[in-house]
């Protein structure tokens, strides 16, 4: 690795200094107000494949509208995606924290601004909110179920190792934003190898040795059961809306109402496949009501639904 | 113009007519002179029997005969109908897609058409967005008026808040001294019914992460501790600026940003300025005084309930939102919980389901037996199980019948929000989250009524729309007002300042508007009315009033009949502004029955002489004169007194029983009470929009079917209905069509087809070949002709010519294959019965008394022209009527006493048509059966045997009883309009 170093310092100069006298030129341009670094430049390494990804501000006009366009500064290629600033304002305190927009620009620098708001916008970037934080943790969350459902099922099922390790590697990423985020980080799109620094143990039973090292009916069920483990001790947590939804209502309620209430409310898509997972958890209780099947059905059919019971005395 | 005393039939001189007439109508052009009539050669449509006619131009002309005479056929059928296709035929083979394609009329030619507008007598259609200002356009003008003239106020002090462009909000930003810091604020609003996190989410979803709720910035990104129900007022933070020339631009897009996130309001906060005078100074200026808001931009939509943006976040502008009703939610009150005393539905109790754990839980909880029937359980528990129990909790016990027992659920609690709770939360996402597809949808409208809704209390827009006010009146007060209060309204308003001059010119034109409106006797209605709710009538008045808006000369107006619905003292006014349409140059073609219209027209064709085959032909025309004076016209017997309805000369009084509404108040009624002989003949009068169908049909028909047929039914609101078991059945005749589709006809519907199917299957080649009775139906396979599916024709669809509707090429429109029509009854096909007319039939089933007496009946009422297979598509209402009531008398039950109801009956029907009419309703009454009538027609309510007088006007100043008695009692009240038209009628008897 040593011997690429001075390779790599080569390559990120001659980046930068692209960088700089495109940057040189824009700053001229007076329907630009600012340039925001995102991408790999920004906060990684890059390589000869590697393109610049620039964030242009410009001024509001009816005649601007958002966009991209890709530029060559100096043979290389640079992205730059065009955003008025009334739009960019939007961008940035409409996104969520840690969401794929928020990360991209919060992971960036702001490499000039004609406009001191745009700097103060950007510096907001850095404060996450732990209402967000407790919004993206349940998405991740969610998103780590599906596959571990097939993780469990291929297991069980086949014993087909090679199909669950695939699985369970594809639990890897929402696990990492869930540990990342649980630091009060940034979440980055490289998510695992930030996770690994977190809470190596975890990701190396889930992660590396799954990639390294052979794998037997025991390591695979050591990963099954590591994941198990570090979803069910937080559960609580990290499916936190759901639950005080629930014990809010206090009644039961359909799967398609659950769907629905947490799309439209935070964006998460197939709230059911948790519920599943915290009944399952006895953290609720399964049950269905009646519905119907179709606009003229003439007798009802029970619909999965779910419900907070307490226990008595509570 | 060439009068004429009669068409001749299609025979050769109606040939040599025809040329006649065409030589003068080219005569006319090849002058140069301007054409003076419209010629109508060799008319075919329907029963006309290849007639033409001349109509005066720039005229008021009546077109009038007996019903089924052919008048519609050649005022609509052919005038309108060849004007209307000859419009289509300009258009663009492209255009024509888009639009319904008119088939070419049987008829020769029609000469000197101008552009045509028919103006019917539909009903527009039940959408609920549709109002009577939405209607007219006057609505568009009251949100011109309102975004021009109308006060704006702040929504949390009531102080005048000052509106401007967003132009003009800048300008004044940019007056500020350089580097002074602002910032953009925009108020944000409670939901109805919701959490406030959901005006949290919205707001980060418009871009703004920072609130200030009551003074306190609020980061959205964070937890939100906060009780909700302190909450007075929310700013979401939009931007904040240095204010410098050079960031114009962006100061500009972050108004319309604030603009868009506080609807319509912004907010401007100088945070940092020079001194303390400079903020103060613009404040004084530029914004109200306590809060510094701004209106930006507020447009005519702004006030608009059909725009998304404008409208009720809660009922999205239809001002109604639904509730569960506890009527409609339990059909059954006899039963219990557990014998399925619910709509289906809603709940049906399985102890195996998490329903029935919970219900049987809630009866162990509140001590409750599911075995007792609902109307006797306790109002408590009744509640609790419909509308839940708040925050109890109820513990879960598991049903001793239960199969699965789920005991780890047992010992646990859990909230219960009720039946009816959770019906209303579901409707609720429906409608909020616009999921158009939800199944629940169906059955949601049948267990839910509709109320004003909460959060708009009916105004259909949102509440900062009604911050806006003219002489202390909101957009939705205007529209409430009836016309005559909102003329006298608007006269009191005198715009000034900024929008003064915009606002006179715009005020002139909705006076204009009302004032036509006013003019036909539409004094009643309001602009929010819904359209829905409009009567035939009343909705062809409201177009014909937009018509004569549109100051159009050189037109030509084919009506139908114009009066029905109007009460006479209306029916002057009426008149007055057909003539008003004529005298602004137009041709006014009216097909109408109404005696004071034919006398006001300045030339008159009668069809007739009879009805359907016996008609079609042009009995007299000419002036007013010329018709009485002929001795074979229907129309001027009447008019010239040689015949007129009598007088009867008794009244009757009844069987001794009387049915009475007690303090009815739905709509305009004001607890109103009346009673109603049983027994008798029945007259509800009233001047239009007086309440008198809100009585009849709304109240006491509704209460009678929901004691007598189904307990859902939902009646309008009223005390007591005494006398209600003297009733023992409830029949409303209107005019509705007798069938949807071509294969509905008068046989089918009073249901002798089904004896003459059997007469068809005991014939001996049906008995030989062992026919059922289902070959001799059109409607299933076997017997019918498969190539027309038993039509008779065949309709070819045209992209943009009209559909083309061919005779089936097989069956010769006989509907029936050739081995069925070998069957004969006394030599004839069922396709000869179907074609048989039933003055034919009475004397060809002669033999069969049963099938007789049916067809009998229908040839008394007049109906001896139809034939027994006409397709309930070509029936006019008059006649879908008076086969209901054939049907009615010929399964007449003296034991059991009938209510009949008919809304205004003689609609469509000739003087002559109106005594058959009557004789066949006094066969009924003198059965032992009630007849009740809503009328305007005063020959009909003198024959009365008992008239109820609403009024004395219509809407706010309707809905009392002005007199009720026998017409000789009713014409001496003053107070009353219709005893004012009687009283001459009965003095005639005296």
């Amino acid at each position: 690795m040593s011997s690429l170093e001075p390779q790599n310092a080569q390559l990120h100069a001659r980046f930068t200094r692209a960088l700089d006298d495109l940057i040189a030129e824009v700053r001229d341009d007076r329907s630009i107000l600012a340039a925001a670094l995102c991408g790999s430049l920004s906060h990684d390494l890059v390589w000869k494949h590697s393109d610049i990804d620039l964030g242009l501000i410009t001024i509001d006009d009816k005649k601007i509208e958002s966009g991209h366009i890709s530029l060559n500064a100096d043979g290389l290629n640079v992205h730059a995606f065009l955003v008025p600033r009334a739009e960019f304002r939007r961008m940035v305190e409409g996104s969520i924290r840690n969401s794929f927009t928020h990360s991209l620009l919060a992971k960036g620098r702001l490499l000039y601004t004609h406009d001191e708001s745009i700097a103060r916008l950007y510096d907001d970037l850095r404060v996450i909110g732990a209402r967000d934080t407790v919004v993206q943790l349940f998405r991740s969350a969610s998103h780590a179920l599906a596959p571990l459902y097939k993780v469990h099922k291929f297991f069980v099922t086949r014993g087909d190792l090679h199909y669950t390790t695939l699985w369970l590697l594809h639990t890897a990423t929402p696990l990492a934003q869930i540990e990342v985020l649980n630091a009060g980080l940034l979440v980055d799109r490289e998510v695992i190898p930030q996770a690994m620094k977190l809470n190596p143990d975890f990701f190396r039973i889930i992660y590396t040795d799954l990639l390294d090292k052979k794998r037997t009916r025991v390591s695979i069920a050591a990963a099954i059961e590591a994941v198990d483990d570090y979803l069910r001790s937080r559960a609580r947590t990290l499916f936190a809306p759901l639950l005080d939804y629930l014990r809010e209502m206090g009644d039961a309620r359909s799967v398609t109402e659950l769907d629905s209430y947490f799309n439209k409310k935070f964006g998460i898509e197939s709230a059911s496949g948790a519920c599943e997972y915290l009944a399952d958890l006895g953290l609720i209780q399964k049950v269905s009501i009646s519905s119907q099947l179709t606009r003229r059905s003439n007798l009802s059919v029970q619909e999965l639904a779910f419900v907070h019971v307490e226990e008595q005395g509570r | 113009m060439t009068a004429r005393k009669t068409a001749k039939p299609a025979t050769s001189s109606g040939v040599s007519r025809s040329m006649t007439a065409k030589k003068t109508a080219n005569t006319a052009t090849s002058n140069g002179a301007p054409r003076t009539t419209i010629a109508v050669e060799g008319a075919r449509v329907h029963n006309l029997k290849n007639i033409s006619v001349e109509i005066p131009r720039d005229k008021l002309v009546v077109v009038t005969g007996l019903s089924g005479s052919g008048k519609s056929s050649l005022a609509f059928d052919t005038i309108y109908a060849e004007g209307q296709r000859r419009y289509m035929e300009s258009l663009s083979s492209y255009a024509k897609r888009f639009v319904a394609q008119v088939a070419k009329p049987d008829v020769d030619f029609v000469y000197g058409l101008s552009p045509v507008i028919s103006i019917e007598q539909k009903t527009t259609g039940n959408n609920p967005r549709s109002t009577v200002g939405t209607m007219t356009d006057v609505a568009s003008y009251l949100n011109l008026l309102f975004a021009t003239i109308a006060e704006p106020h702040c929504p949390r002090s009531g102080e005048i808040v000052p509106s401007r462009s967003s132009s003009q909000i800048l300008e004044s930003i940019l007056s500020l001294p350089e580097g002074t810091e602002i910032e953009l604020r925009a108020p944000a609003f409670p939901l109805y019914g919701e959490e406030l996190e959901v005006v949290f989410a919205e707001t980060r979803k418009k871009g703004c992460r920072r609130v200030i709720i009551d003074g306190k910035t609020v980061d959205l990104s964070q937890e939100v501790d906060i009780d909700e129900s302190k909450v007075r007022h929310m700013d979401a933070i939009v931007d904040r600026f240095e204010v410098t020339r050079k960031k114009e631009k962006s100061i500009k897009a972050a108004v319309a940003g604030t603009l868009l996130v506080g609807d319509g309001l912004i907010r401007i906060e100088i945070l940092k300025s020079a001194n303390k005078s400079v903020a103060q100074k613009f404040y004084v200026g530029n914004t109200s005084h306590t809060h510094h808001f701004v209106y930006g931009d507020v447009a005519p939509e702004f006030f608009q309930f059909n725009n998304p943006e404008a409208a009720c976040r809660t009922c999205g502008g239809l001002g109604v939102d639904k509730l569960t009703h506890p009527d409609l939610l339990v059909p059954d009150p006899q039963r219990s919980i557990i014998g399925g005393c619910f709509v289906k539905e809603a709940f049906r109790y399985n102890p195996d389901t998490w329903d029935g754990h919970i219900m049987y839980s809630l009866s162990r909880e509140l001590k409750f037996s599911l075995d007792t029937p609902w109307k006797e359980l306790p109002e408590s528990a009744r509640a609790a199980i419909l509308f839940g129990l708040e925050q109890r909790r109820i513990s879960i016990s598991a049903p001793p019948d239960a199969k699965v027992k789920r005991d780890e659920r047992v010992g646990h609690t859990v909230m219960f929000h009720g039946i009816a709770r959770r019906i209303e939360r579901n409707y609720r996402r429906y409608r909020q989250r616009g999921e158009a597809d939800s199944r629940m949808e169906a059955w949601l409208d049948k267990v839910m009524v509709e109320h004003t809704c909460p959060d708009c209390r009916g105004s259909r827009l949102r509440a900062t729309r009604l911050l806006f006010t003219i002489h202390g009146k909101t957009v939705h007060d205007v529209g409430q007002m009836n016309f005559d209060e909102l003329l006298a309204f608007l006269a009191t308003v005198k715009p000034a300042g900024r929008g003064a001059d915009a606002g006179r010119h715009v005020l002139k034109e909705i006076e204009g508007r009302v004032r036509l409106l006013l003019g036909i006797g539409l004094d009643y209605l309001s602009f929010n009315r819904r359209s829905g709710t409009l009567s035939g009538g009343e909705s062809q008045r409201i177009r014909l009033s937009t018509q004569i808006g549109s100051g159009l000369m050189g037109m030509l107006y084919v009506l139908d009949e114009p009066s029905i619905g109007l009460h006479p003292k209306d029916n002057v006014k009426m008149i007055a502004t057909l003539r008003q349409l004529r005298d602004i140059g137009n041709t006014v073609i009216v097909v109408e029955h109404d005696e004071d219209t034919i006398r006001a027209a300045d030339h008159i064709v009668e069809m007739g002489p009879g009805p359907g085959v016996h008609g079609g032909r042009v009995v007299v025309e000419g002036s007013i004169d010329r018709i009485m004076k002929c001795a074979t016209s229907p129309t001027g017997q009447f008019l010239s007194g040689k015949r007129a309805i009598a007088v009867p000369a008794k009244r009757r009084r009844g069987n001794g029983n009387t049915l009475s509404i007690r303090g009815a108040r739905e709509n305009n009624l004001k607890s109103i009470s009346v009673d109603l002989p049983l027994g008798t003949l029945i007259a509800v009068t009233g001047a239009s929009g007086s309440g008198k169908s809100t009585l009849i049909n709304d109240i006491l028909y509704k209460a009678l079917w929901k004691q007598l047929v189904d307990t859902r039914t939902l009646p309008g609101e009223f005390d007591e209905l005494k006398g209600g078991e003297f009733v023992q059945k409830v029949v409303n005749i209107d005019q509705s069509p007798i069938g949807r589709n071509s294969r509905s006809n008068p046989a089918t519907y009073i249901g002798f087809y089904d004896t003459i199917r059997d007469l068809f299957t005991e014939a001996p080649l049906s008995v030989e070949r062992e026919y059922k009775a289902g070959r001799f139906s059109f409607n299933v396979k076997g017997g019918r002709c498969e190539e027309c599916q038993g039509e008779g024709t065949i309709t070819t669809q045209l992209y943009f010519m009209p559909d083309v509707e061919v005779t089936c090429s097989a069956c010769k429109s006989a509907r029936f294959n050739s081995e069925t029509l070998e069957v004969t009854v006394r030599g004839k096909t069922i396709d000869d019965i179907l074609k048989m007319s039933v003055e034919e039939a009475a004397g060809f089933f002669s033999k069969e008394p049963a099938l007789q007496k049916k067809i009998a009946v229908l040839n008394e009422l007049g109906l001896g022209y139809l034939t027994l297979g006409q397709s309930a598509t070509t029936l006019s209402g008059g006649e879908a009527q008076r086969i209901k009531i054939a049907t009615e008398l010929s399964k007449l039950q003296h034991a059991r006493h009938t209510l009949y109801i008919l809304d205004e009956p003689t609609t469509g029907l000739h003087l002559a048509d109106v005594e058959r009419l009557l004789e066949s309703l006094n066969r009924l009454v003198n059965a032992g059966h009630t007849v009740l009538l809503i009328e305007h027609n005063v020959d009909v309510i003198k024959t009365a045997d008992y008239v109820i007088d609403l009024g004395p006007e219509g809407g706010h100043a309707g809905g009392t009883v002005v007199a009720q008695g026998t017409p000789e009692q009713i014409a001496r009240v003053r107070a009353s309009h219709t005893g004012r038209f009687l009283k001459p009628h009965i003095e005639v008897r005296k």
